[in-house]
């Protein structure tokens, strides 16, 4: 009783925290970086001036680390409702399918930042330093938890 | 249900399992010692790495730039910031009959506009592979032959998604090497031949872009910093102000200042984590010890049984400094886990928030690292165990048995 409970909550917070981690606590270069590219990029006007096509060349296009975080959003959130099903039901059988289901989550948390998707090209950006290992420690730890259910609930 | 011999081992084992509360209180301390240790350690030999490199590569020693922009040139040195500055390449006939003077050669500094998505502007550094003595050197640690037109040698930090070439203002440029990580500015700078500095230019120019050092005629006239090695380093302050009288408008920066504010500043960070080291050290020691000597003296009854039931005082304390030296290591390994899972994946967010140059110790080092810990952990945890082992030696059966009654 008391283990579903702890790996229940377990997969809650970590799905919200992979849903909500990469707008939030470690951001992906979104919305924060689209006010620091746009201003990095009326400096570069400045010193660069008047090239019409160089202002074309250095228009924003949509990062791949946004994509990595609608992407992210969806497998927590799926993660964390994963979880609250963990709590509610009460069939060994349905919670080893749950412990399942996550573990395939967790890796495809791990993919979207480093295969699937992917994030922004220099390693000093938000997304590449920060983001990225926090969701692939994430997804790990989800891994982890996944497996400890499936070993429990396939011994019952 | 399995029976198992007794041996100090399985009752060290069994002993641990069966406290479970106990166990885990231990193991907390003195895993939050371990990851203390470790991730302390590799935060301090990171920087001291970083400081070497510093040192290694900077080169020449003297650096000549355009006045007020000796710290746009540190950061470009060590943090990689982007950053151009000019000035006039007559610098370079003024100074080089200065005596004392062994090699000179300048740098163009140029910037990337950061065209392809998601990647910031990087800094592209144009040498003269005729005189230059600060990046070949380097630059042949990874390519033999002279770096041809057309092609770049990128720093460790940059990234060659197609594995061949990087694409600058709408340009595709061979990369002929990827230097290895220094922690420096270099890191994240792209280095070219003149010619190819000329024809990046060109191209940004046909898309329209136009820049600080003018137009492409100005190209040859203009240089952003002069790179100076003294033959007798006990001349380098003569030198630099000689070159203060006979120029104007610039600012002469001594390679060895530049080193001495980085190691000021690593050794004010060293003192900290020296200092934050031996009070944990201390504390924990102190901690342990008092956990293990209140332990034992819940555990008066069990051992005095143990010695009416023929276990010798030797055979208690081997069994007692089995259960720390398990501790410890499982400690140790947790913490250094823990610890392991902050330090290595964030090692870039760490280094740019230090702010230093910050190249992490290589695998060797890092195992030694490992092994180091683990046997400082389960030593103090042994340390600690000590003063509850000397007790089993003082006390008599009888006196242990009869004692809180």
């Amino acid at each position: 009783m008391k283990k579903n409970i702890i790996l229940g909550s377990v997969l809650i917070i970590l799905g919200l925290l992979i849903a909500v981690g990469p707008q939030t606590i470690f951001p992906v270069c979104g919305a924060k970086a689209t006010t620091d590219s746009s201003q990095s990029m009326s400096e570069n006007m400045n010193m660069f001036s008047e090239g019409n096509a160089g202002a074309a060349a250095m228009s924003p296009k949509k990062m791949a680390c946004n994509y990595t975080a609608k992407a992210e959003l969806g497998a927590g959130g799926f993660i964390a409702i994963l979880g609250v099903l963990f709590l509610i039901l009460k069939d060994d059988k349905t919670r080893l399918g749950i412990g399942i289901a996550s573990a395939l989550q967790g890796i495809l948390v791990i993919l979207y930042p480093t295969v699937l998707m992917g994030v922004c090209g220099s390693v000093h950006m938000g997304c590449n330093a920060v983001t990225r290992p926090a969701l692939v420690i994430l997804g790990v730890i989800t891994l982890l938890i996944s497996g400890y259910a499936i070993v429990s609930y396939q011994k019952k | 249900m399995r029976e198992r011999k007794i041996t100090i081992w399985n009752l060290a084992v069994m002993n641990l399992r069966k406290k479970t509360c106990q166990t885990i209180a231990t193991l907390a301390v003195i895993t939050i010692f371990a990851a203390s240790v470790f991730g302390g350690g590799i935060l301090f030999l990171s920087l001291e790495n970083g400081l070497n490199s510093v040192k290694e590569r900077l080169g020449a020693d003297i650096i000549l730039v355009p006045e007020d922009t000796e710290e746009e040139m540190k950061a470009i040195l060590l943090q990689g910031n982007t950053s151009y500055f000019y000035m006039s390449k007559d610098m370079i006939d003024k100074v080089q009959k200065i005596e004392g003077i062994d090699e000179i050669t300048y740098q163009y500094f140029f910037a990337s506009a950061g065209s392809a998505c998601c990647d910031m502007p990087v800094e592209i550094i144009g040498f003269e592979p005729d005189t230059d003595f600060v990046i070949q050197p380097w630059i042949q640690e990874k390519l033999k032959e002279k770096i041809a037109d057309d092609s770049v040698v990128v720093g460790g930090d940059i990234q060659v998604s197609n594995g061949h070439s990087i694409r600058i203002y709408n340009q595709e440029y061979e990369v002929a090497a990827k230097m290895d990580k220094t922690g420096t500015g270099m890191d994240q700078t792209v280095f070219v031949n003149m010619n190819t500095l000329k024809h990046m230019r060109q191209a940004a120019t046909k898309q329209g872009f136009r820049f600080l050092s003018g137009e492409e005629e100005d190209l040859d006239k203009q240089i952003s910093a002069v790179m100076i090695r003294v033959s007798d380093k006990q001349n380098i302050s003569r030198i630099a102000m000689e070159i203060k009288q006979k120029t104007k408008n610039v600012e002469v920066m001594i390679s060895e200042k530049i080193v001495s504010s980085v190691s000021d500043s690593l050794s004010f960070i060293a003192t900290v984590v020296k200092y934050v080291l031996f009070v944990l050290i201390a504390m924990v020691l102190a901690a342990l010890s008092v956990i293990y000597i209140l332990q034992m003296g819940q555990r008066k009854k069990e051992i005095a049984l143990l010695r009416m039931m023929g276990m010798s005082k030797s055979k208690i304390g081997r069994m007692l400094v089995t259960e720390a030296m398990l501790q410890g290591i499982l400690g140790a390994a947790l913490g250094i886990m823990i610890a392991s899972v902050f330090v290595f994946p964030f090692n870039v967010y760490i280094g740019d928030m230090i702010g230093q140059p910050y190249v992490q110790p290589g695998s060797l080092t890092t195992l030694l690292y490992i092994l180091g810990t683990i046997v400082l952990v389960t030593g103090a945890s042994l340390i600690s165990v000590s003063f509850s082992v000397a007790q089993i030696y003082k006390k008599e059966t009888y006196q242990t048995m009869r004692e809180g009654e």
